[in-house]
């Protein structure tokens, strides 16, 4: 059982004309039927969940100009990570040697980690589980429906034959548990902490972000300002805003072909400077909320693989990175149907999207599909269950292994 | 204006299913010169029928009215109807986008045998204009009523320089079932202000729904007005539409200059061609009861298919106790039900309408989320039942279920052409579409699309099984077939009478 998963965000500079070039490799990567494609493993070392790379624009640098982004959710430290990812791709160089100043494979760990953003805000669907976990929950599931692939006659057999565990074996284990969640409780405690202070740092400006936080939030059309024209291409919803050329469609391929469960949403807008430091404060509020211990997982919004918000560009503009389960839809209505108030407090302080960013649920809509990009590669570890499932899979994994006899059998079957 | 007061400017097919009459016809419409097609909407808006009260006798009895016309577009046809591009640019991406356009297919599962290009009618290569939707026949032997009511309004269309593209006719069963033999159209919303009293004369106070879940230019269940497509007030010299009230709205290429509301009291409508592949969900039904049980014994057939749709083939749902139901649509799940050993949460009604049984929510806040995810629908069988669908319910005579071991298709088409009427079709249609009934993956499940609905058996996504849970252990099917196919679609807007007025000018 890990303490949590961590993530990074590596935003670089594209080298002017060469974002298409860089483009087409992202596409093809593990697409073996492209001549030349590149290869990632992840699956070798198996310690990365999510990742994603995203063609995103470089506002500053000039309208064609673009960045690579590179997101991912992994176990362990980034070090590791970032040394798995150098040795176990197929040529590391032909993504990263698009981008300024990169200095080949032998600084690849460096440079990514010179070029990492801090996350301000992270959310868990699984806050505990390693990649390799989930995937022995999920074998187990599989191979227990195998199992059960019988006529209704013989369910008690294969019940009756299931591994059973001495009551005395099962009280180890239970007490073993006990003392790892304990230890992993304190620890959290601990690594809590530098969150309270970082929190505590911004001082007054804690008391303007309650406001935001603690609105009680209508919705009410006539707070908005939405524009009534629905088509593309995408136009700024306010002075300074930046939004990307047409309304991104944002499910991949194997989403829409129903391969993967799991979506992504990268979402990029402007902070207003004068609302930055309260913005920042939501931020390390609800990060502090969602990771103390005893919080669980985020149960607010059961689609959430992760989430993490963060500031980028030395706070001028905000990123949003999301790994989610089913639509576009489905998931932005779940926000606004459940945390309406929480969103607002996210972006009340982005250029364009005013203060009641999510009284207007189509507004906001709008707003999302305005600043988002769709990503050019997106791998997940487990492509075919969502958050629930490997919850239900991890109880029947339980069940399994602390299994007494026929009777607690069907306890946990139930989550078969 | 509450809504009760606009029921005149309102299309009845939006708030009625027009339950006395028996026959449809559904004449998809192409047109062809626009003064013309103009002059026939003219001479055809003061036919439409509307939602307002009908007339009541010497006795108070109501006037059912015989013959009932309504009438919705595409954009092509609106676009045809030289609507500025500015208008279809405020129209909602999906109409703009159609059914058909390929993402969107993919995800309502409109793939395979069910892509647009094996359509019937709808799609790029069977595009259509206008759909005038008729009802007729007041009791179920009487065919004759819509087939003169058809000639008739062809006669009209074609006098005008249009064409009949193509022609669908649907019926109502006098036993209310679909193809499979189940009785349809049970759990239907009620609107606010709109559906007051039930057939029984008693007020409705359950399944209520706001009227801007199904009507444009009312408050729906987020307490939000929907969005509307617009005119500029320029674009409408005649000052036919009302002013549009939204303040916040507006046009970018427009920002000063008021709008008018084309949407008020109008709505959108989903249209879909539903095969049913009869002799499949029985023989699948049969082979499957023969692997669990060892033996395929009718009355089990028709149990597993019970299970697949959530009710018995009579409509009374699978609930502890349905005798003690004041309706067959009166019940909840969570008090009952939670863990769906009585209906699946799999079942084709529990994941059309999960009711107060949304995990991981509470049952307050799962009604609350399910009610601004509901559909009005208006559907109609076509084609001939594959075998005599009340034996499914003459529970006396056990032995004639034994037809279900010997089913054999016949090639003949049958199905429902079904429409369904909702003001938002992004957050209503597809979201119940996608994220509920082909989600393989809903409320909690694993790999389990709706088992009547669901694009099956793709080819390329994993398999889909139907979990129904049972002591001791959950029983899960074999992969399950297709068992419906789309051959028809689109989106449409049914305007307000107002608005038809602003489009014949």
């Amino acid at each position: 059982m890990g303490i949590s998963a961590n993530g990074i965000a590596v935003i670089a500079p594209i080298r002017e004309g060469e974002e298409e070039n860089c483009r087409t490799v992202l596409e093809s990567i593990d697409k073996e039927e492209i001549p030349g494609s590149i290869k990632i493993h992840f699956e070798k070392k198996n310690i990365t969940h999510f990742a994603r790379f995203v063609i995103i624009a470089d506002h500053e640098k000039g309208e064609n100009r673009k960045r690579l982004l590179f997101s991912a959710i992994f176990d362990g430290s980034p070090d590791d990570f970032f040394a798995d990812m150098r040795d176990n791709t197929t040529d590391i160089d032909a993504i990263w040697s698009h981008c300024e100043g990169y200095p080949g494979k032998s600084g690849y760990v460096q440079f990514m980690k010179d070029h990492n953003n801090p996350t301000g805000t992270f959310l868990r669907g699984h806050k505990h589980e390693t990649v390799k976990e989930i995937q022995s929950y999920l074998k187990l599931r599989d191979k227990l429906c195998q199992q059960f692939n019988v006529s209704l006659s013989d369910y008690n057999k294969v019940i009756g034959d299931l591994p059973t565990h001495s009551a005395m074996e099962i009280f180890i284990k239970r007490l073993g548990s006990g003392i790892r969640f304990t230890g992993r409780t304190l620890l959290q405690l601990v690594m809590a902490l530098p969150r309270v202070v970082k929190l505590l740092s911004y001082g007054t400006a804690i008391l303007d972000a309650a406001k935001f936080l603690n609105d009680p939030l209508t919705l009410e059309r006539d707070y908005s300002d939405s524009s009534i024209d629905r088509s593309p291409p995408c136009r700024e919803f306010g002075e300074g805003d930046e939004v990307v050329p047409f309304k991104e469609n944002d499910a991949t391929e194997d989403f829409l072909n129903r391969k993967m469960v799991q979506n992504q949403m990268t979402v990029i807008s402007v902070n207003d400077p004068k609302t930055l430091k309260v913005a920042q404060v939501v931020q390390a509020y609800i990060d502090l909320l969602a990771n103390l211990p005893f919080v669980a997982r985020n149960s607010i919004i059961p689609t959430i693989h992760f989430g993490r918000w963060m500031m980028i560009d030395n706070g001028k503009r905000m990123l949003f990175l999301s790994n989610y389960d089913g639509n576009w839809q489905t998931y932005i209505g779940d926000f606004v149907d459940k945390a309406a108030a929480g969103l607002n407090a996210f972006w009340a302080g982005s250029i364009g999207w005013s203060y009641a960013t999510t009284r207007d649920i189509e507004l906001f809509k709008e707003g999302i599909r305005c600043h988002q990009t769709r990503a050019s590669y997106f791998y997940c570890a487990y492509p075919g269950a969502t958050v629930v499932n490997v919850i239900q899979a991890k109880q029947l994994y339980d069940g399994y292994h602390h299994n007494l006899d026929a009777n607690t059998a069907k306890e946990w079957l139930k989550h078969l | 204006m509450p809504v009760e007061d606009a029921k005149s400017d309102i299309q009845g097919f939006i708030t009625s299913a027009y339950g006395h009459t028996y026959s449809s016809a559904y004449l998809f419409i192409r047109i062809s010169d626009l003064a013309q097609a103009k002059s026939w909407l003219t001479d055809i808006v003061p036919l439409v029928q509307t939602a307002a009260s009908w007339p009541k006798d010497e006795n108070g009895e109501k006037i059912k009215p015989e013959r009932m016309l309504n009438i919705a577009f595409t954009m092509q046809g609106l676009r045809t109807l030289q609507l500025s591009q500015n208008v279809l640019n405020s129209f909602p991406a999906e109409m703009q986008e159609g059914m058909e356009e390929p993402s969107r297919a993919k995800l309502l599962g409109d793939v395979g045998s069910s892509s647009s290009e094996y359509w019937q009618i709808g799609g790029e290569k069977n595009p259509f204009d206008i759909v005038v939707l008729l009802n007729a026949g007041l009791t179920p032997d009487d065919d004759t009523t819509i087939k003169t009511y058809v000639e008739e309004i062809s006669q009209g269309v074609e006098s005008h320089g249009m064409s009949i593209v193509h022609l669908e006719w649907g019926y109502r069963r006098a036993d209310d079932k679909e193809h499979f033999g189940f009785l349809d159209g049970v759990s239907q919303p009620k609107i606010k202000g709109i559906h007051k009293r039930n057939a029984d004369g008693e007020d409705i106070k359950a399944n209520i729904v706001e009227a801007g879940e199904f009507i444009l230019g009312y408050k729906n269940q987020y307490g939000l007005k929907p969005s509307v497509p617009a005119v500029p007030v320029d674009e409408d010299p005649h000052d036919i539409l009302p002013s549009l009230e939204n303040p916040g709205a507006r046009y970018l290429q427009y920002n000063d200059k008021p709008l008018k509301d084309f949407g008020m009291n109008g709505s959108y409508v989903v249209y879909r061609k539903l095969k049913q592949d009869v002799a499949t969900f029985w023989n699948y039904l049969k082979d499957e009861i023969a692997r669990l049980d060892g033996t395929a014994a009718p009355e089990r057939i028709v149990w597993l298919a019970s299970k697949f749709v959530g009710r018995y083939p009579d409509g009374t749902p699978l609930v502890p106790n349905p005798e003690k139901l004041k309706s067959l649509n009166s019940f909840l799940f969570a008090a009952d039900d939670p863990d769906g050993l009585h209906c699946p949460f799999g079942s084709h009604i529990r994941r059309s309408n999960p009711r107060d049984v949304f995990y991981p929510t509470p049952p307050d806040i799962s009604l609350d989320t399910v009610d601004k995810h509901r559909l009005m629908r208006r559907g109609r069988v076509f084609g001939d039942a594959l075998f005599d669908l009340s034996l499914l319910d003459d529970k006396s005579n056990a032995e004639a279920l034994d037809i279900l071991l010997n089913l054999e298709d016949d090639g003949q088409e049958r199905g429902v052409n079904f429409f369904a009427v909702n003001a938002n079709i992004q957050m209503q249609f597809e979201f119940i579409q996608d994220s509920w009934a082909s989600n393989p993956h809903f409320n909690s499940m694993y790999q389990n699309k709706d088992p009547l609905m669901g694009d099956h058996d793709t080819g390329y996504q994993p398999g889909s099984y139907m979990h129904i849970p049972h002591d001791p252990v959950r029983i899960r099917t074999s992969d399950l077939p297709r068992f419906i196919h789309l051959s028809g679609g689109a989106y449409l807007f049914m305007p307000s009478i107002t608005a038809l007025r602003f489009l014949a000018r």
